[in-house]
This record gives structure tokens, sequence and C-alpha cells, in this order.
């Protein structure tokens, strides 16, 4: 018999388990016992402070969460669909212009891409705070031109009316240019020709666009509008910097952080919270997916 | 012929193998052992403080850390901060605990109401969960608790008999408002001492085309204004002593039923906030508490009045050194005598009774609170004093402290909450409320009515 450090024939049908059992125990450890523990405490009064009791209380919070409809937890969801409708059809609408304007080769353009791309590498804290003191209405750079301009002023983040749209715009301000290189990914795998024949035909620009490009871009749309609503969804950081989840802006993500990990925290009620923006995920999710491949099957 | 996969240069891997992983056993062992000897004796060493970003504070903590240090060569002290915007704090602060990496940590005090009573079945948050599950030190008995005052300490950090934190700092949060004394010297005017020359000293400002009132808004600091006037007029008449009590009841009250946000106290409170609020700076809704203090100081000729806490004096004074100014609490009611200072334990530190280095964590503790050390500590914090030997120190703006320290009472708590109750059930919402949002105070205090009692529905 062959001597081999992998062992007899007979012991090397297990080299492949053995080789699974390594990632397998890291997706038990991190995957699976966090969403079980998730699962479970959510059926908890638990402050979350290690060593406290953990009282089982059945679906205790779920009630509590939907004890009236115009609670905290509806009024989160209402705005976490706002938020991420609102963030997708812009990103898209920005991503898309943006990456027709600059699908063109050049030195110029390349700086261009990398600028409008720039934003995605900061960090969140940074783009946080940098919109807290241009949107100051006391010494902010904001005030003072929408002051000079038309003579009003407003509190901008501190205004129910408009700062929701606001932390929309920052945060489309920080992704398009992400939803920009997918979109200009797919430009370039658009044949010529079509635009060649389309124009021979005697196509216009709008024609072209609707016939050719739209179409042609399905795949790179369904990717740009699964990501994009998909991470608003969840979308905390952005607002706890800049609102705190004040002003009609507390998204389910935001209120899920502040009653799990926030000051006087319940991981309990946090966790059940959890559930639900998981739950709400899957259902978008699902309901997107399928609806953009189905729309990229007929087109 | 199929290859032999096992074979490598025709020599047994199996004799490659076993130098190899001997080797590799030994680099492993030998970097463990290295890491055991030097990393180990420096984490042996090193006693690990949390507390949440306060410059003054910060500053001087480090001054008694360096101090430690001297006197415990060897010692290390590691000293970890997180601004309490933003959920910092917390999250700073729920790491540690759960990597147990911590000594001394500094604490927001429960007070006798962070303990509900059972029938409430209300999950107690921290810290107050760390003291009902044993977590934290019992300090009562601690040699350095002789310099606190008793009752101060009982209040904030007292548990069934224990004392599980040394209670630091105190200031007069709810209520709070800091003045420019030249302003209101240029004006004739001196500090308040009820709620209508308060309304009439605005209404002065606002004629003259000062904004009469600065608030930090974005950060929900008008609340300070509106639990500072019900606090002065629920405690109206009652001696200081019996603050406690009275608290106490009011949250049995309010969890039975018979008190509710709508109650004619609440709606005067709720008819005073509106009245003070005309006069706010248009738009105070976009301040940050983080900015606020600065913004105010540097506009020496606007703003004559700020609505916060007194732990931001430093902050006030830094950001601009000549500003004239002194701090009072809002006049709630139209009887001076009413009219008293609300106060809030505030930063106290506490030792868990895992902590690595418990006895460095207590010594540390015991140079802290040395009179001589303390009184630096209150001096650069702007706290009010919590020893009895060290006295809340003279600065230029506490003067009405000092004068109004005899008859001051600990601040009511707010109600207890169901786990997951809206934000207006333990209190109105004064971000909602007009004119930081766009709800009527009357509509607000209903909707504050109608959600706790829903919460405590639900609860049961």
């Amino acid at each position: 018999m062959t001597a081999c450090p992998f062992g007899t024939r007979r012991t090397r049908r297990w080299i492949p388990w053995l080789s699974i059992s390594v990632p397998a125990l890291g997706w038990l450890v991190f995957v699976l016992y966090p969403s079980a523990a998730t699962v479970y405490y959510s059926l908890t009064q638990y402050s979350g402070v290690p060593g406290a009791p953990v009282d089982y209380c059945g679906l205790c919070n779920y009630r509590m969460a939907f004890t009236s409809v115009s609670g905290p937890t509806w009024e989160a969801l209402k705005v976490t669909l706002v938020y991420a409708a609102g963030v997708t059809v812009l990103q898209i609408v920005f991503g898309l212009g943006l990456a027709m304007l600059l699908n063109r080769r050049g030195r110029m353009f390349s700086l261009y891409r990398a600028l409008v791309f720039m934003p995605q590498i900061f960090s969140v804290t940074i783009v946080g705070a940098l919109f807290s003191l241009i949107l100051d209405p006391i010494t902010g750079p904001a005030e003072k031109i929408l002051h000079g301009l038309f003579g009003a002023s407003s509190a901008f983040l501190g205004d129910s009316n408009i700062s929701l749209l606001l932390i929309i715009l920052i945060n489309v301000w920080m992704f398009t240019g992400y939803t920009m290189l997918i979109y200009i990914a797919g430009l370039r795998r658009i044949p010529r020709e079509l635009y060649e024949a389309a124009a021979l035909d005697g196509c216009g620009w709008w024609s072209r666009f609707r016939r050719i490009t739209w179409p042609m871009l399905a795949a790179s749309t369904t990717v740009n509008v699964f990501l994009t609503a998909m991470g608003c969804l969840g979308e905390y950081a952005l607002i706890i910097l800049l609102t705190d989840g004040q002003f009609g802006t507390q998204t389910i993500g935001m209120y899920m952080f502040q009653q799990a990990f926030g000051q006087q925290s319940q991981l309990g009620y946090g966790s059940m919270l959890a559930m639900l923006q998981f739950a709400m995920t899957l259902v978008i999710g699902g309901v997107v997916l399928w609806a953009l491949r189905r729309r990229e099957v007929q087109l | 012929m199929r290859p032999d996969v096992c074979r490598l240069g025709g020599r047994s891997p199996r004799r490659l193998l076993r130098p190899l992983a001997a080797l590799g056993v030994a680099a492993v062992t030998a970097s463990v052992l290295a890491a055991c000897s030097s990393g180990g004796a420096s984490a042996k060493n090193t006693l690990n403080i949390v507390e949440w970003t306060n410059a003054a504070a910060v500053t001087y903590t480090q001054q008694i850390d360096a101090l430690f240090e001297k006197e415990h060569p060897g010692v290390t002290v590691n000293l970890q901060t997180a601004p309490t915007a933003n959920a910092g704090w917390p999250t700073l602060e729920s790491s540690v605990l759960a990597s147990k990496n911590v000594d001394v940590l500094a604490e927001f005090p429960p007070g006798p109401a962070g303990y509900p009573p059972s029938y409430t079945h209300i999950s107690t948050g921290n810290p107050a969960a760390l003291v009902t599950s044993h977590q934290l030190v019992n300090m009562a008995n601690e040699p350095f608790m002789k310099y606190y005052n008793k009752t101060n300490a009982e209040y904030s950090a007292g548990y069934d008999g224990g004392i599980y934190g040394v209670p630091a700092a105190e200031y007069v949060n709810v209520g709070g408002m800091w003045y420019k004394k030249s302003l209101l010297a240029k004006y004739h005017m001196s500090v308040p001492t009820t709620y209508n020359q308060f309304i009439a000293d605005c209404k002065v400002f606002k004629a003259n085309g000062i904004t009469p009132v600065f608030v930090a808004g974005k950060d929900g600091y008008q609340n300070i204004l509106f639990a500072g006037i019900y606090n002065q007029l629920i405690m109206q008449g009652t001696p200081a002593s019996d603050a406690t009590t009275l608290s106490l009841n009011r949250n049995k009250a309010f969890w039975q039923g018979k008190q509710e946000w709508t109650d004619p106290v609440y709606q005067t409170t709720a008819s005073e906030y509106e009245q003070v609020m005309q006069y706010i700076e248009p738009e105070a809704a976009g301040v940050s508490a983080q900015t606020a203090p600065a913004e105010w100081a540097v506009q020496s000729n606007d703003y004559p009045f700020f609505i916060d806490g007194s732990y931001d004096g430093n902050t006030i004074t830094q950001a601009n050194p000549s500003l004239s100014l002194g701090f009072f609490a809002f006049p709630g009611t139209n009887n001076p005598a009413w009219n008293r200072a609300p106060l809030a334990p505030d930063l106290t530190w506490t030792v868990p009774t895992w902590a690595k280095h418990k006895t460095l964590a207590l010594q540390w503790l015991a140079l802290f609170s040395e009179p001589s050390n303390y009184a630096g500590w209150v001096k650069a914090t702007g706290s009010l004093s919590t020893e009895t030997s060290v006295p809340t120190p003279a600065l230029k703006w506490t003067d009405w402290l000092s004068a109004h320290m005899n008859n001051a009472y600990d601040a009511l708590t707010t109600p207890w909450a169901p786990n997951g109750a809206p934000v207006d059930a333990t209190e109105p919402n004064t971000t909602a409320m007009q004119p930081i949002g766009s709800v009527p105070a009357a509509t607000a205090l209903q909707d504050s009515t109608k959600d706790y009692l829903n919460a405590v529905k639900g609860a049961k």
C-alpha cells in the first residue's frame, strides 16, 4: 500500500467531510447560532446585559409591537418602505444618467467617473459628520446659500418635512457611483451594431434608449435595484449620524438598533424587530427579484 | 495509469511532513509562550477604565490615571471613551461588558426608579440589570465611600442596602438654563426668579431684535425645559427630602392609571412650554447638541438664554473664555421659593464583580476619591460636589447654584414604561410637539396618554 499522509483509501473518503467541517463549523458558530439566538431572544424579555436573566415571554414582544397601528413599529416600517423606494428610484435614475454621460473614452472621463465613485469609499461616519456640518442651520454653508439666494432659512435635518428626503439624497450621493459602474459595465456589453442598425432605421435618441439601451440593461437593472433596495431595508448608520431617527426618519433598522443596543437597551425587543426586518427583507427581496427576473425574460 | 498524488519527488511525504509538523508545532508553541510572557505580563498590569466622552472629565481622568501609574509602578491605565451621541457610548459599553474587558466602568446611575416593581414585568436595562444580576461590586463598606454624601450615594447607586457605584458627578439637567450676564445687564435685568419674569424678559429681548432662547432642538434638548417646568410645578411646596418618595408614588400612579399626561399639571406645563418656545431660535430644530454650546457661546450679542444642563459649563467657557455667563434652573412657577434646582446624579464609577483587576480598580477609585483629587475633578468638570468635605467650586457661572444648593431636590424620574413602549409614553415627545415638530401641545399630551395606556395594557 502506498504511504500517504492522507491515509489509506478507506480513510481518504473522509477527507471531503473533514474539508468542509471547518467552514461548516464557522457557519454554525457565526451564522446559524446567532440566527437561532435572535429567534429565541425575540421571544424573551432580556436587556442584553451578559449575565442578566433571560425571561421567556412567548410572543409578548410581537404583541407589544403591534399594540397600536400608529405605534413606532408601523411608523418605522412605513418610513423604511418610503426610504428604500426613494433611494432605489433616484439611485437608478442618477446612476443610469451618469453612466450614459460618462461612458466615453478619455482621461477626463476616467477622472469624472472616479469623482462620482469617490463618496462610496468614504466612511459613513465621515459623510454623516460632513453633512451635519454643511446642514447646520446656524453655521453651515447650506443655510447661508439658501438665505443668500432666496432670503429663506431652514432647519434642514431638523425639519420633519424634508429630513427624510435629505437623507435619501445624501445616500444617493454616496452610492450612485456604484450604480453607475454597474450600468457602465452593462452599456459596454451592448453590441454597437444594434445602434448602427437603429440609426439606419432613423431612430432618434429616445427611441434608441427605449428600444435598445433600457432592455439590454435589464440584467444590470436587476442587480442595481436588488442591491440598493436590500441595502436600504437595513439602513441605520447614516440615519443615526444625521438625525438619530428623529423627525420622521426612524427606519426599522434604526429602531432595531436603538432598542437592541441603545441606551437602556432591550435585546429581546430588538431581536423581535430584527425578525420583522428579516421577514420584510425576505418578502420584498423575493418579490423584487422575481419581478425583475421575469422582466428580464420578457425583454 | 493513475498517478499517485501522495508521492512527492519519489520520497515519502510522510517523512517530509513529520519534521515539518514538528517544526510547525514548535513555532506555534514558541509564539504562544512568547505572547503569554510578554503580552500576558502587560495585560496583567493594565487597568481598563471606560467612560463616555466629556472633554473636561476625560482630561481629568487622564491626570488621575497618570498619578495612579506613578504610585503603582508597572501598572498601565488604559482609558477608553466614546461619545454619548450617535449611539457611540451604548455600543462601547455593550462591547466591553460582553468581552468582560473593563475594570472601572462609568455608568449613568439608575436611581430608585431604575428598579420597577416585579408586577410591572419590566426588564431593566443598564446599569440596573448589572446590579440585580450581582455583577457590580457593592462598595458600601469600601473606606473611600466615607468621603461621599451617604444619602446622595444611596439615591444614585443604592439597591437593597448596598451601594453599587461611586457617585462622582451631579448636575442640574432638567430646567437647566444658561444666560449671558452682559446681555441681561445691558437691559437692566437680573436672573428671572418667576415664570412671568422670564417671559417678560423674553419680550424685551425680542422687541430689541434679539432672539431670546437657544436650544439644541435636533437632539431634543427642549425636553430639558418641558421636564424642568413640570418638576417645579409638581414639587412646589414639597420638601426636598420628599422628592424620592413623591417620584416613586408618581410612577406608581401612572402605572395604575391614576395619573395621566393629560392631567392639569401637564396641561399647565404644556401651556408654559409653548409660550417659552415662541422665543427660541426659529431654526433650532436643526441645531445639534454637539455644536450648540459653542454656537451659543460665540454669539455674545444674541441668545441671552440657552436651554442646557450644567454639565456643559466647561465646553461653553472653552468656546468663548471671555463670555460672562451664568446658570440657573428655569422658574416654572410664579413663586420664587418654589423654583429650586432639580438635581440629577450623573457619572457613577462602577466595578464589575468579574473585573480582572478588581483590587487595582478599587485602589484607583480610592485615589480618585481623595478629597484633594476630587476637588480637582469637580473644578474641571463643573460638577456639583458629592463629597461632604469638598465644596462645589466657585466658578464664574456657579453663583446661582451655590446660593440654591441648600433647597435643591432630586429631579423626578420618568414613569415606568413597558419594554417597547413608544418614546412618548414615558414623556410627551417635544420633538414632535410644536414648534420643533408640527403637533400641537394638547394633541401631544393626548398621544402620550394613549400610548402609555396602550403600552401598559399590552404589557398586562
